[in-house]
């Protein structure tokens, strides 16, 4: 027991490379400032957070006030502020200007909208504030960022490692999520028992698809689509293995068969590339707003940082060729 | 040149040491750290832990969660295990109450941190696809003509499509089975002062969500669609 204490304990205090969590930074960063921007854009920030006496759409926002209109007072004018505190906080948060508290009151901030109007907040918003949160604690800002220029006079920061825990955190964070919602499936469409037939019924919703899957019901394209439910569902139910590889590849030294096959059939690099494909093909064919962008902005944390410098080089390499 | 050299050293790319301890960190921090990010991850797991969640008779009877029922008890009945419908649906809802009672209890410890951030782990992802989905209507009245404006997936009628598209705005109208959302008056109202606006000739509007059958290949197709949730707004004088 004390052996395994002293190793949980030795994990967390590991450093590395910030790349990943940079990375992971200023694609979320992105990703959610495209979203609030459509949000300016369509001029709807009064619709989801304002009382309903003020243009509002939400009872919840004058019948439960959360703390931000307790501050600020219940009117439009919070619903302004809320808008503008976001999408400021999360542009501070992507460039690394006060990453920290940028972070902070960004996820506090989103989290008081949530509050004010729960419709309009889904999965993926907890899983940006999840992330956002663990972020914020992490040295995500340490490089590539105005807190990097600040504090060591180049944008690229002092190349010090920094804690990797937030990393292993993010990681952890996608497997719990898949898994989670693999073994939430419950419906039979998503079982051999009930035919696979699930992606066949979610794509002919109509608030949903990007366009008429009907003739999805022809016998051959409907295979595919079964085939499709069954590799989604053993995909997401499957995704621990992606910390099995990782415990593997930490102790590689043990030898064995199962690590052995584990490196043959590069686990990790299969699983991340069914996830790329299933979230690419969910923006192709689904109205599903920021959920496939966000969730691969989290994809860096699958890899380690020198993974992504060697893939950064070898593509400016090839560049350069070109 | 010095200037470049040392500027191509600086970066994260600079000698990343995987696995090294924090040689700066005081001897009693890592231990108390590595307790507290212990404590969210165990109780993160636990609160993602998937359960049934709210379920009750009322909700078990609407006609899609019936379909699956009973497509349960066909299942169960291949497997040897005889069970009535009523049965079966009874005992699932105690299962579930049990379930989230002791899921409330054990997640107890991490509950206001999650409460303050929003940050619950609940990851039902089209957990059950809905065999019974909707679409948004929005017709408008002028002088008795009625037209339709406005309907989910229609080429023809797209007035506004990529504000009712936009993921914030659909989650305040589309519905489920058994209620409209909270949002759902707020939107037609605003939905409506919209046409008003728009629309100088439009004396009544009217929103509603069509709820149509998809069935499986294979199956009698079942074309019937009904309009829920119809809200009505007329011209209000000036």
């Amino acid at each position: 027991m004390k052996r395994f204490v002293q190793r949980i304990v030795a994990a967390f205090d590991e450093r590395e490379s910030p790349t990943a969590l940079v990375l992971i930074r200023v694609l979320l960063a992105t990703v959610m400032l495209s979203d609030l921007l459509w949000i300016g854009y369509f001029g709807v920030s009064d619709w989801l957070w304002a009382p309903v006496s003020e243009g509002g759409i939400s009872p919840a926002v004058h019948q439960n006030p959360p703390v931000i209109y307790q501050w600020f007072g219940l009117d439009a004018g919070t619903a302004t502020l809320i808008y503008v505190v976001l999408l400021v906080s999360i542009t501070m948060f992507g460039v690394g200007c006060f990453t920290r508290t940028s972070g902070l009151v960004f996820v506090f901030v989103y989290a008081q909208s949530a509050m004010a109007n729960d419709y309009g907040d889904r999965g993926i918003d907890r899983a940006v504030r999840v992330v956002m949160l663990i972020l914020s604690f992490s040295a995500a800002g340490a490089a590539y960022s105005f807190d990097a220029w600040r504090k060591t006079g180049s944008w690229r920061g002092d190349g010090k490692p920094v804690p990797a825990w937030p990393r292993f955190l993010v990681l952890g964070q996608l497997v719990l999520l898949y898994c989670a919602a693999g073994f939430s499936k419950g419906g039979t469409l998503w079982f051999p028992w009930g035919g696979y037939g699930a992606l066949y019924v979610i794509l002919q919703d109509p608030i949903y698809a990007k366009m008429s899957f009907a003739f999805l019901e022809h016998p051959v394209l409907y295979f595919f689509t079964q085939v499709g439910t069954g590799i989604t569902h053993t995909w997401e139910m499957g995704a621990p293995v992606v910390l099995l590889a990782a415990y593997y590849r930490r102790t590689a030294e043990r030898g064995g068969f199962m690590r052995r096959w584990f490196e043959r059939l590069r686990v990790r690099d299969v699983y991340v590339f069914i996830g790329v494909g299933f979230h690419l093909s969910l923006a192709v064919t689904m109205y599903l707003g920021i959920f496939p962008w966000a969730m691969l902005a989290f994809f860096p944390a699958f890899f380690r940082p020198e993974e992504i410098e060697g893939f950064g080089a070898r593509v400016k390499a090839r560049l350069r060729r070109h | 040149m010095a200037k470049k050299r040392r500027r191509r050293k600086a970066g994260p790319s600079a000698a990343p040491v995987e696995g090294a301890p924090d040689p700066s960190s005081p001897r009693w921090w890592p231990p108390l750290r590595a307790a507290i990010l212990s404590f969210f991850i165990v109780f993160s797991v636990l609160s993602a832990v998937p359960t049934p969640g709210n379920v009750t008779m009322q909700k078990i009877n609407l006609k899609t969660n019936r379909a699956e029922l009973l497509r349960w008890v066909k299942i169960l009945d291949g497997w040897g295990i005889e069970v009535e419908p009523d049965e079966l649906a009874q005992w699932y809802v105690d299962l579930a109450k049990d379930l989230e009672g002791i899921k409330r209890t054990v997640v107890a410890p991490i509950g206001p941190v999650q409460a303050w951030t929003k940050t619950h782990q609940g990851w039902r992802l089209f957990g059950m696809p809905d065999e019974r989905p909707f679409s948004l209507q929005i017709v408008a009245s002028f002088g008795g003509e009625r037209r339709v404006l406005y309907r989910t997936a229609s080429d023809e009628h797209d007035w506004n499509d990529a504000l009712f598209r936009f993921r914030r705005i659909r989650g305040s109208f589309n519905p489920g089975n058994l209620y409209a959302p909270g949002t759902y008056d707020g939107f037609a109202r605003n939905v409506s002062a919209m046409v008003f606006e728009e629309f100088p000739d439009a004396d009544e509007v009217i929103i509603s969500m069509i709820q149509t059958h998809t069935t499986l290949p294979g199956k009698p197709k079942d074309p019937t669609a009904e309009e829920r949730y119809v809200r009505t707004f007329t011209r209000p004088k000036s």
